[in-house]
C-alpha cells in the first residue's frame, strides 16, 4: 500500500480565486454579526499586510481594492468531489477527508504510470491546471501520509520501516488528537511524537482515551486503517462561481477552461467520451442562459472540446453579467483509446471535428449534406441530410441538369412569347415534359428548356403549363 | 549539342515557359489544353485559385467539376462555403461526385463566411475548399485564406466577380472566364512558377 495524500491548505480560496485570473486582491470571510475576521487572503492581500485571522476592519483599511467572499463550506466539499472524481483517472481508491484533502491509494498505479516521481508530477501539475495547490506527502500508511502532507514534506516514504524515524520530530499538535489528550500529553512533558512513542503503551491506554492508542497503532502500519471510498456519479457536474461579475465572453473562457479540465480527468477515469455537454450561465436577475454543445463523435479530449466551447461563446451574446458558471454532461458514452493503425493517417474521427467546428459557431442547420430522392419534380428530387450520408442515393438517370438551382423559380419576363433574361434568351434544347401525376399537390406541369442569353450565359428556363402558362428561371449551368 | 537538346535542360529557365520550373504536382484539371498551360500540370494544390467571371452560367462552375469527381472519390469533404445558390445533387452526381463527399455550409455573413474558409483549409479534412467572395476583400483575409490552404495542405477554389482583377491577391492562380460564342473563354492573369498569360478557348460540348 501505498498512500499519496493531497492537503489542500487554501481550499477556502481556491474555490472562489481559481474562476478568474486577475491580481485583485480577494479575502474569505469568516463569523458573522460584528466579529468577522479573515479567514484566508489571496498573495495580492498578503503583500498589502492583510494575515489570516485578522479582524476584518483591520484588513479593509490595509486594502484599496478587495473583493469580499463569505466563506462557503458547500462549495469546499463540492470542490473535494469534484477532485475526487478528476483524481479517478490515477487510482479507483480514492478517499475524501470533509473539508480537508483527499486520500489516494497509489500502489497499484505506479507501474501505469512509470513510478512514484512521474506519477506525482502528473498529479501535482493536473491540479494547478485546475487551480488548485495542494501539499502532497505519501507513505504506507494512510494517516502517515495525511500527517506528511499536513507539514509539507514532500518526500516520500516507501517502506514502514521508516516511519518511526521519519515522523520522530512531528510536533504532537499536528497529530489527530483529541484536545483533551493533546492537553494531557503537554502537560506531561511530551511535545514531539517520539517522545510520546517512548512512553509505555499499557500506561498509555489506561491513562488516554483508546482512540489515542489506536491512532497511534494506525500511523505506525500495526493496524489496518480501512477507508471509505469514493464512488464517481454517474454524470458530470461541476459549478464554479465567480469572484466577480464578468460581462464579456473572454473572462469566462478562462473559467470554463478550468470546468473542462475537470471534465476531461473525470470522462478519463471513466473510459468515456461524451456526444453533449451544456454550459449554464447564472445571471444575478435573470433567467440561467444554457449553451449546448453537440458532437458528432464521442471524445474526451480537453482541447477539442474547449475549441467547441470556444466557438459557442464567441457566437454568444451575454443578456446580463455572469456570476457563475456550470458545466454539466449527462449521457457517458465508452470511449476507448483509438488504435492508431500503422499505416493510417488520419483517425476516421477527425473528419467530423470541423464539422463540429463549424456547428458549434454557425448552428446545426448550416452545415449540410444532400441526397437525392426519387421524384420527377426538379425541386424534390434532392434533401438535405447529415453530412456524409449522400451516398445512399437511389440510382436515377436524369437528362441534362444544371449546377446551381433556384429555389423558389423565378419568373421571367416575355416579350412577344421569348422568356426574357437580361436579354431575348434563345433556346437551345427541349422541350422535356415534366409532368406529375393528378393526385400530387401541387400538380406540376412544365416543358424544360435549356436557354442562352445574349452573354452566352445558359439557364434551364421552364413554360408553366399548369396554371398561368409563364415562364420561369429554374437553374443556372454555371 | 544541338539547339533543342540544350533548351531541353532542366537548368535553363525560360520566361515564358511554365514546365521548366520543376514544382509541385498540380490538381488534373481534366481540360488537357488547360493542363498544358498551368504549372504543375493542374490546378495548385495546397493554394488559392480564384475563377473571376463576369456572368454567372457561363461554364465557371462546370471548369471545376472533373477535378472535384476526382477528389470526391477520396475520403475527404468536398466543402461548399457560402453558395450563392443550391448546388442542385442531381447534377453533381451526373457529373461523377460522390454526394456521400458533399458538405455545403450556408454561412450568409461575409465574417462568418471567411471564417469558415479558414477552418475548411486549415484542417486539412477536406479535399478541396469552394468558397464564393465579393469584389473586395481586405487582401489581409485573402492571405490568411492561403496561408490556411498552405496549411491545411488543401487546394481552395474563391469564385469572384470579374471587378476583383483589379484588385492584388495573394492566390496562387487567377483565372478570368467570359463567354464567347465559340465556347468559354479562359484567360490566366496570374499563376506561380511562370508568366504565361495565357489564353484558352474550350469548345461548348466540352463545357455544359
Amino acid at each position: 500500500m501505498l498512500w499519496l495524500s493531497l492537503f489542500l491548505p487554501h481550499l477556502a480560496l481556491e474555490v472562489f480565486a481559481r474562476a478568474a485570473a486577475d491580481g485583485v486582491p480577494l479575502l474569505i470571510v469568516d463569523g458573522k454579526g460584528t466579529r468577522r475576521w479573515v479567514h484566508a487572503c489571496s498573495r495580492a492581500a498578503a503583500q498589502s499586510g492583510a494575515q489570516r485571522g485578522m479582524a476584518l476592519g483591520a484588513a479593509l483599511s490595509l486594502l484599496k481594492e478587495v473583493r469580499l467572499k463569505e466563506r462557503d463550506p458547500a462549495q469546499e466539499q463540492a470542490a473535494l468531489e469534484t477532485l475526487a472524481a478528476w483524481a479517478g483517472q490515477f487510482t479507483p481508491t480514492i478517499h475524501i477527508l470533509p473539508q480537508r484533502g483527499l486520500l489516494l491509494e497509489t500502489q497499484a498505479s505506479l507501474e501505469l504510470f512509470g513510478g512514484l516521481a512521474p506519477l506525482q508530477t502528473q498529479i501535482q501539475q493536473g491540479l494547478e491546471e485546475l487551480g488548485f495547490h495542494p501539499l502532497l506527502g505519501i507513505a504506507p500508511t494512510p494517516e502517515a501520509a495525511w500527517l506528511l502532507s499536513k507539514v509539507g514534506d514532500g518526500r516520500p516514504i516507501t517502506e514502514l520501516g521508516h516511519l518511526p524515524e521519519r515522523l520522530a520530530a512531528l510536533p504532537l499538535i499536528y497529530l489527530e488528537l483529541a484536545p483533551s489528550a493533546l492537553r494531557a500529553l503537554k502537560q506531561m512533558g511530551v511535545r514531539r511524537l517520539e517522545e510520546c512513542l517512548r512512553l509505555p503503551r499499557a500506561g498509555l491506554a489506561k491513562r488516554f482515551e483508546p482512540a489515542l492508542v489506536d491512532y497511534l497503532d494506525r500511523l505506525l502500519g500495526r493496524l489496518p486503517d480501512p477507508r471509505p471510498l469514493y464512488t464517481p456519479p454517474a454524470s458530470f457536474a461541476s459549478r464554479l462561481l465567480l469572484p466577480a461579475e464578468v460581462d464579456n465572453t473572454e473572462a469566462l473562457a478562462f473559467a470554463a477552461h478550468r470546468l473542462l479540465l475537470e471534465l476531461a480527468g473525470f470522462l478519463n477515469a471513466r473510459g468515456s467520451g461524451i456526444l453533449q455537454m451544456e454550459l449554464q450561465l447564472s445571471h444575478p436577475k435573470h433567467a440561467a442562459s444554457r449553451l449546448s454543445v453537440g458532437l458528432v463523435a464521442p471524445s474526451r479530449d480537453a482541447a477539442h472540446l474547449g475549441r467547441l466551447l470556444r466557438a459557442k461563446l464567441d457566437a454568444f451574446t451575454l443578456p446580463a453579467p455572469v456570476e457563475a458558471i456550470a458545466l454539466s454532461a449527462e449521457r457517458l458514452v465508452p470511449l476507448t483509446e483509438a488504435q492508431n493503425d500503422l499505416f493510417a493517417i488520419r483517425n476516421p474521427h477527425d473528419r467530423f471535428r470541423l464539422l463540429e467546428r463549424l456547428q458549434a459557431y454557425l448552428g446545426t442547420e448550416a452545415v449540410h449534406g444532400c441526397q437525392l430522392r426519387a421524384d420527377h419534380r426538379p425541386e424534390r428530387a434532392w434533401q438535405k441530410c447529415q453530412p456524409g450520408e449522400g451516398g445512399k442515393s437511389p440510382s436515377l438517370r436524369f437528362g441534362q441538369r444544371p449546377l446551381w438551382l433556384l429555389e423558389p423559380p423565378l419568373p421571367l419576363n416575355e416579350r412577344d412569347g421569348q422568356p426574357q433574361l437580361n436579354g431575348a434568351l434563345r433556346l437551345l434544347s427541349g422541350p422535356e415534359r415534366i409532368e406529375t401525376g393528378w393526385w400530387e399537390e401541387p400538380p406540376v406541369q412544365r416543358d424544360y428548356f435549356i436557354a442562352e442569353d445574349p452573354g452566352h450565359a445558359r439557364y434551364w428556363v421552364f413554360r408553366n403549363l399548369a396554371d398561368d402558362e409563364g415562364w420561369f428561371l429554374h437553374g443556372l449551368y454555371a | 549539342m544541338s539547339l533543342e537538346a540544350l533548351l531541353q535542360r532542366a537548368d535553363i529557365w525560360r520566361g515564358r515557359s511554365v514546365s521548366s520550373r520543376p514544382g509541385p504536382q498540380g490538381l488534373a484539371t481534366g481540360y488537357p489544353p488547360l493542363d498544358r498551360l498551368l504549372p504543375g500540370a493542374g490546378w495548385p494544390t495546397n493554394a488559392l485559385s480564384e475563377i473571376l467571371f463576369e456572368e454567372e452560367g457561363i461554364g465557371e462552375l462546370q471548369l471545376l467539376m472533373p477535378a472535384l469527381a476526382a477528389l470526391s472519390r477520396g475520403d475527404r469533404w468536398l466543402a461548399w462555403i457560402g453558395p450563392p445558390h443550391l448546388p442542385y445533387p442531381p447534377a453533381l452526381a451526373a457529373r461523377g461526385i460522390e454526394l456521400s463527399r458533399l458538405l455545403v455550409v450556408e454561412a450568409l455573413v461575409g465574417k462568418q463566411r471567411l471564417w469558415a474558409l479558414e477552418q475548411a483549409l486549415r484542417s486539412g479534412d477536406c479535399s478541396a475548399v469552394l468558397g464564393w467572395l465579393p469584389a473586395t476583400v481586405a487582401e489581409a483575409a485573402l492571405r490568411r485564406l492561403q496561408l490556411a490552404a498552405e496549411e491545411g495542405e488543401t487546394p481552395g477554389f474563391l469564385f469572384r466577380p470579374a471587378q476583383a482583377a483589379a484588385h492584388a491577391s495573394p492566390a496562387a492562380l487567377r483565372l478570368r472566364l467570359s463567354a464567347t460564342p465559340q465556347g468559354l473563354g479562359l484567360e490566366i492573369l496570374k499563376c506561380r512558377g511562370g508568366w504565361s498569360r495565357g489564353e484558352l478557348l474550350l469548345a461548348p460540348d466540352a463545357v455544359a
